[in-house]
């Protein structure tokens, strides 16, 4: 099973609605709720960084026969200059809207890490792309 | 469990307001026959506050039927009670009154309350993250059929009433005693071994308080029970009572509320909160459905009885109020199996002018088309279609 969702660069207003959608397709599917709770978390980190920081960008869902989650995020750009700086738990760019918003608290990418099975980030200044699977 | 909320039929006029108000899309009407799938029902009171024509009931026990079955009867009284009376005399003629029903005694289960209010204070500041409690029986209904990922987040205490009763039997050991818990709402009903066959319950009978009230009211004179509440116990029932400004708990109620912040609760975005007290209804137990009065006066009423209630507060042990609570999950099919499932509904969905009317018994298409791939009922029961 696949899905694609588009998400757009500071549209606060509809931030986390792909997850919500995840979440309850996953819900519907009665995937075992341990494994469920570290995707939401994952997934809506992950989500929200696409539209505070990226230029937009889209997430991508698939689900195999095993019950294996895996989830992308593409987006097109600014990038992450030092991944291992962003990845540091408190370390943040986030813009003083986003903070208003309540987000920018600098743990979603080390959030991210520790609620994947398998975690991967590839950047430039073209795009970031993050790849997780949970299991 | 038996089914819960029955549905009688003589005046039923398939409105369809019962399925259209359900918060779990349980309720569905195939041959002009309502259904409540009791594995979705949360036992909230919704569908039986919308009916119209008032045929969607819980039955709970009858006791002129039921006080000869045992030697001895106690009957445990809801604190939310309090909420429906004007004085704490009143409370006491009207206890008296209950136990001239033909009870030996008359419990209240405030000072348990009270204890597992401070708990569940005290307990979630201590441990890490944010904490539900567990005594509204339809949140936790809510929480295990909706967000069971924060099933674990439940603090693990057993339920007032029902650690009373435990308490009540192991004080009259050797005795044949029946225990009768007084409830003001659907939620707590449900508890009881008789009429929904919860067998592990120490509770016997269930009886709503309004089915019992003209008789209490007929009874009822200057004569007072010697009954004492704790007043922890008593705010721990009304919603506005429940917690402190300065400490991190919050109170939430109704379900959709409830729903809005068990959904950011699963994304971890609340971050500075402790623990949340959820009630299913407004202001808490004392909007208990089965409750006479209503709860905009019935806070009131309680913020001026507090001062008098001075009883003590329950000392409990972990063995008294633990509970390891399990999800009710059942035979799963494997994934791939659910995923076939899944991507027929949804292929069915397509074709639905998905309006969600209702018009077709189901809450909305998507129930339809889960009905339709389940076999109950076929695609021409879509009436926007077939025209
Ligand atoms: N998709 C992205 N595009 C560009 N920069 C990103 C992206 N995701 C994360 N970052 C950078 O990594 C930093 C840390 O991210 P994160 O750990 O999620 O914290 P926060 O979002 O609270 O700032 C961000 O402040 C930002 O500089
Ligand atoms: S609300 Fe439901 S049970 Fe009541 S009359 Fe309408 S269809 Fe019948
Ligand atoms: S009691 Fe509540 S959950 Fe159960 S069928 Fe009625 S509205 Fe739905
Ligand atoms: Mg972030």
């Amino acid at each position: 099973m696949k899905k694609v969702y588009t998400v757009l660069k500071d549209n606060y207003e509809d931030a986390g609605q792909a997850s919500r959608d995840i979440k309850m397709t996953l819900k519907m599917l009665e995937i075992n709720p341990k494994v469920l709770k570290r995707i939401s978390i994952a997934c809506y980190e992950a989500e929200i960084n696409l539209v505070i920081h990226s230029n937009g960008g889209t997430i991508t869902f698939e689900l195999d026969d095993d019950g294996i989650v895996k989830l992308s995020f593409d987006d097109t750009g600014p990038g992450i200059e030092n991944i291992e700086l962003a990845m540091t738990p408190g370390y943040s760019t986030a813009s003083k809207e986003a903070r208003e918003f309540g987000f920018g608290a600098g743990m979603g990418l080390d959030n991210m890490k520790n609620c994947a099975s398998t975690f991967d980030i590839q950047s430039s200044k073209d795009g970031t792309h993050l790849r997780m699977t949970f299991q | 469990m038996k089914p819960v909320v029955s549905w009688l039929e003589k005046k039923c006029y398939n409105c369809i307001k019962c399925l259209k108000s359900c918060p779990t899309d349980a309720i569905s009407i195939v041959n002009h026959e309502v259904n409540i799938d009791e594995s979705q029902c949360i036992h909230c009171d919704v569908c039986m506050k919308e009916c119209p024509s008032r045929v969607l009931k819980v039955q709970g026990a009858h006791i002129s039927e039921t006080l000869h079955e045992h030697e001895y009867n106690v009957v445990l009284i809801p604190t939310s009670l309090l909420s429906d009376l004007k004085s704490f005399e009143e409370f006491q003629e009207i206890c008296q009154a209950i136990l001239k029903l033909g009870f030996d005694e008359v419990e209240q289960y405030s000072d348990i309350e009270g204890f597992l209010y401070k708990k569940a204070i005290e307990e979630s500041q201590q441990k890490e993250g944010i904490w539900l409690t567990s005594f509204c029986p339809t949140i936790n209904e809510l929480i295990e059929k909706k967000y069971p990922t924060l099933f674990d987040r439940l603090l693990p205490y057993d339920y007032p009433v029902e650690i009373a009763a435990k308490k009540i039997r192991e004080r009259l050991k050797g005795k044949d005693v029946g225990i009768y818990s007084l409830c003001e709402c659907v939620g707590k009903m449900t508890l009881a071994k008789e009429p929904f066959g919860n067998k592990t319950s120490h509770i016997d009978y269930a009886l709503s308080i309004s089915h019992v009230f003209p008789k209490i009211n007929k009874l009822k004179n200057q004569e007072k029970a010697s009954i004492q509440m704790n007043k922890y116990g008593v705010k721990s029932n009304v919603e506005d009572l429940f917690g402190n400004r300065s400490l991190s708990v919050i109170r939430v109620e109704g379900l959709n509320q409830s729903k809005s912040l068990l959904d950011l609760i699963e994304f971890d975005r609340i971050q500075h909160v402790d623990l949340v007290a959820m009630y299913a209804c407004y202001q808490g137990c004392i909007g208990g459905y089965y409750l006479w009065s209503n709860p905009f006066e019935g806070c009131y009423n309680i913020e001026s009885l507090i001062d008098e209630c001075v009883g003590e507060i329950a000392c409990l042990d972990e063995d008294d109020y633990f509970i390891n609570r399990q999800m009710n999950r059942q035979e799963m099919k494997s994934m791939k199996e659910r995923m076939v499932w899944f991507d027929k509904v949804n292929e069915i969905l397509e074709t639905l002018p998905q309006y969600d009317c209702g018009a077709c018994g189901f809450a909305n298409c998507r129930s339809l088309a889960q009905g339709i791939v389940n076999g109950k009922v076929d695609i021409q029961s879509c009436r926007v279609k077939k025209r």
